[in-house]
């Protein structure tokens, strides 16, 4: 059930230039938990501890941005709503939210849980019992209850997902082909969930536990704010957090217009993956602080295009001089039929007209506006990999985290398999030409293409990858030997710091993270809740 | 999340990359890196290389201006996405003529260093995003429903 923002609750939402002149009301007084992050994560935690009667005060670094300002122009909202990073090396690109609700706003809906197989990895690797999907089914429910987690009906199929199911098939694989849980009930199908849903159909945290919270009127939302550090002291070695050293930084400037500790009893850090790593390493006298940020997983994604004789997409429609494409739902299959065994699934792609051009910047001028004229005959599908990287550890550089990032054997090979897979596939089903997601690609007309660019050697370096699946960095654990956090997401070795984020995770999820992570969070912040 | 990212995954990410590595220093020392709104060069340099991915003749035909859509993007972002989509344009441009000038948005690729390899596909993404993120360009896009 998707819950408005109104206005009283947009009375609690501070910016950054509210909170450099009179608030002092909201910056000079103790919370009974600070959160960290309005993304999965964050959120869930601040509108379940708010519910349950805790004085809560979240922290987003990014700006409110309510869904009337979405546009689903890439012109407008292409650079708006996220934060990018670049491991070292410039491997992989790690994208994140950063506007009020974090990922929520910019992911594609998709509910998803690990495999089976998952949850056994987890658990061994956690030593803790109640690692299991059916531990946690009740945190699932109540959180895809509150986002309208509904499974798609296939009789909303486009011609985009038509492929992917045609695909599972002539690969063999047509029990792989799973119709997708998403957080919609009534999707208006214009396809492009990646730059905000303006129609507000999407369950995001705007529309969820933030709404949630601030009806509670226990929680107060501060955004433009930068946590830098966590504020605390070692007593008996033990630390124990009392605040959060933020910075509030105006969107539209980049001008720091305050700097302030915000007081808190309990710390909740859900900044993301790499940032919660980063913000825990900028804290001095942390204890384990080796061990934070050691282990970070990407599961990156790769698009594959594909070009058909047979138009694919539809004419969209210009209103009030937008193009809006109504490219019907985005993703109504999960093609995991390799998943298991060979670590890789794909989706339908968002689709829309700049991510083609770019997507064939390679070619020749003429080769390349034969291919955009042929838009609608595109199609594509997003592989997303599940990864055990060799070397990924967030580490600081004068204050500034960066991921120091290495793929293994392993995953470049689980790569270059799947790139050929969705290769074979598209082929299969009588595609003409398939472009790959490299810098410089090689042509793909036929299975002999295929054949010979699965004997290439292959670096994470040379593919266009980005992963917003990044996870990792703090993992559960029973004890200090097994995590860096306990069942409940405190950070070992200190009183009050907790984690609600994909950090949690001991090992890539092998799914969309989302849900998982929301469930987690509601876990933690349940626990915390009922001391 | 899918789609959106590999537009622009490279020009945000370069972006900020090139603030601090040490490739420019290695290639062109003397540079000073602008940190400022979007100078008249890079304007011009910017237009340049969007005639080499996009026909001349598509410009004129829908009326899109690539370097006036970039001032609107530049308008629209954040003070620290303005910083680094000014910094990729403004950095490329400087080391432009070891690729061939306003030619580097396909030359760069062949380049040795990683970084510019992927600089230049930041900023052929870049341009390809302010000509078709123009709703005015679908008037080059065939129907839908056809046979090719």
């Amino acid at each position: 059930m998707m819950r408005p923002l109104t206005e009283s609750h947009r009375r609690r939402i501070y910016g950054a230039r509210e909170l450099s002149g009179t608030a002092d009301e909201v910056l000079g007084r103790s919370y009974d938990v600070c959160v960290i992050g309005s993304g999965p994560g964050g959120a869930v935690a601040a509108g379940t501890l708010a519910s349950a009667g805790l004085d809560v005060v979240l922290i987003e670094r990014g700006a409110f941005r309510p869904p009337k300002d979405f546009t689903f122009q890439a012109l407008d909202m292409a650079t708006r709503l996220g934060h990018v990073e670049l491991t070292r090396g410039y491997r992989t690109a790690l994208l994140q939210g950063n506007v009020l609700g974090g990922g929520s706003i910019i992911y594609g809906a998709v509910a998803m849980r690990p495999p089976a197989a998952v949850w056994n990895e987890w658990q061994a690797a956690t030593g803790l019992d109640d690692m299991s999907e059916a531990a946690f089914e009740p945190h699932y429910a109540e959180v895809g209850a509150a986002l309208s987690v509904t499974r798609q009906s296939t009789a909303l199929e486009n011609r985009p997902n038509a492929i992917v199911r045609e695909m599972a098939h002539a690969l063999g694989r047509p029990d792989g082909l799973h119709v997708v849980h998403r957080y919609t009930a009534g999707c208006a199908g214009v396809g492009l969930c990646n730059f905000g849903c303006a129609m507000d159909r999407k369950g995001t945290m705007l529309n969820s536990f933030l709404p949630m919270g601030l009806e509670s009127g226990h929680l107060t939302v501060l955004t433009e704010c930068e946590a830098e550090a966590l504020e605390g002291e070692r007593r008996s070695g033990v630390y124990h957090a009392s605040g959060v050293r933020i910075a509030c930084r105006v969107a539209e400037t980049g001008d720091v217009v305050r700097r302030s500790v915000v007081k808190a009893r309990a710390i909740v850090a859900a900044a993301g993956a790499f940032f919660t790593s980063a913000l825990l390493l900028r804290t001095r006298d942390l204890p384990h602080r080796d061990r934070i940020g050691a282990k970070v997983y990407l599961q990156p994604h790769a698009q594959v295009f594909a070009l058909f004789d047979e138009s694919v997409t539809q004419r969209g429609e210009i209103v009030d001089e937008r193009y809006i494409p109504f490219n019907g739902v985005p993703a109504i299959y999960n093609f995991l039929g390799f998943l298991p065994d060979r670590q890789f699934w794909w989706l339908a792609s968002t689709l829309f007209p700049a991510n083609l051009a770019a997507f064939v910047s390679h070619l020749p001028q003429a080769d390349h506006a034969a291919i955009m004229r042929r838009y609608h005959y595109t199609t594509s599908v997003t592989i997303t990999t599940r990864d055990n990287p060799e070397r990924s550890r967030v580490t600081m550089d004068r204050g500034r985290p960066a991921l120091d990032f290495r793929e293994s054997r392993r995953d470049a090979e689980i790569l270059r398999d799947s790139l050929c897979c969705a290769a074979r596939g598209f082929l299969d089903v009588g595609a003409r030409r398939v472009f790959l997601p490299l810098l410089r690609p090689p042509q793909i007309a036929g299975a002999r293409d295929v054949d010979a660019f699965a004997r290439r050697p292959l670096g994470y370096e040379e593919v266009l990858l980005y992963s917003d699946h990044t996870s990792g960095g703090t993992p559960m654990g029973r004890d200090s030997r097994h995590g860096v956090t306990n069942g409940d997401g405190r950070l070992f070795g200190t009183a009050n710091v907790y984690v609600a984020d994909s950090s949690l995770f001991p090992s890539s999820c092998g799914a969309n993270p989302s849900w998982t992570i929301m469930a987690l969070s509601h876990r933690m912040a349940s626990r915390l809740a009922a001391g | 999340m899918t789609g959106i990212e590999t537009v622009l995954t490279e020009i945000d990410a370069v972006g900020r990359d090139l603030d601090r590595r040490t490739f420019l220093k290695a290639v062109a020392a003397a540079f000073v890196m602008p940190s400022g709104p979007l100078a008249e060069d890079d304007e011009r340099f910017f237009r340049r290389v969007t005639a080499t991915l996009v026909p001349e003749a598509d410009l004129r035909r829908t009326g899109i201006d690539p370097v006036g859509n970039l001032r609107h993007l530049l308008q629209r972002t954040r003070a620290d996405h303005r910083r680094r989509i000014s910094t990729l344009i403004s950095a490329v441009r400087r080391v432009s003529f070891f690729y061939g000038g306003e030619q580097v948005v396909l030359r760069g690729r062949t380049s040795r260093f990683v970084l510019m390899q992927k600089a230049s596909r930041a900023l052929a993404s870049l341009c390809l995003l302010c000509v078709w993120g123009d709703p005015r360009s679908f008037a080059l896009v065939d129907l839908p429903g056809g046979r090719t």
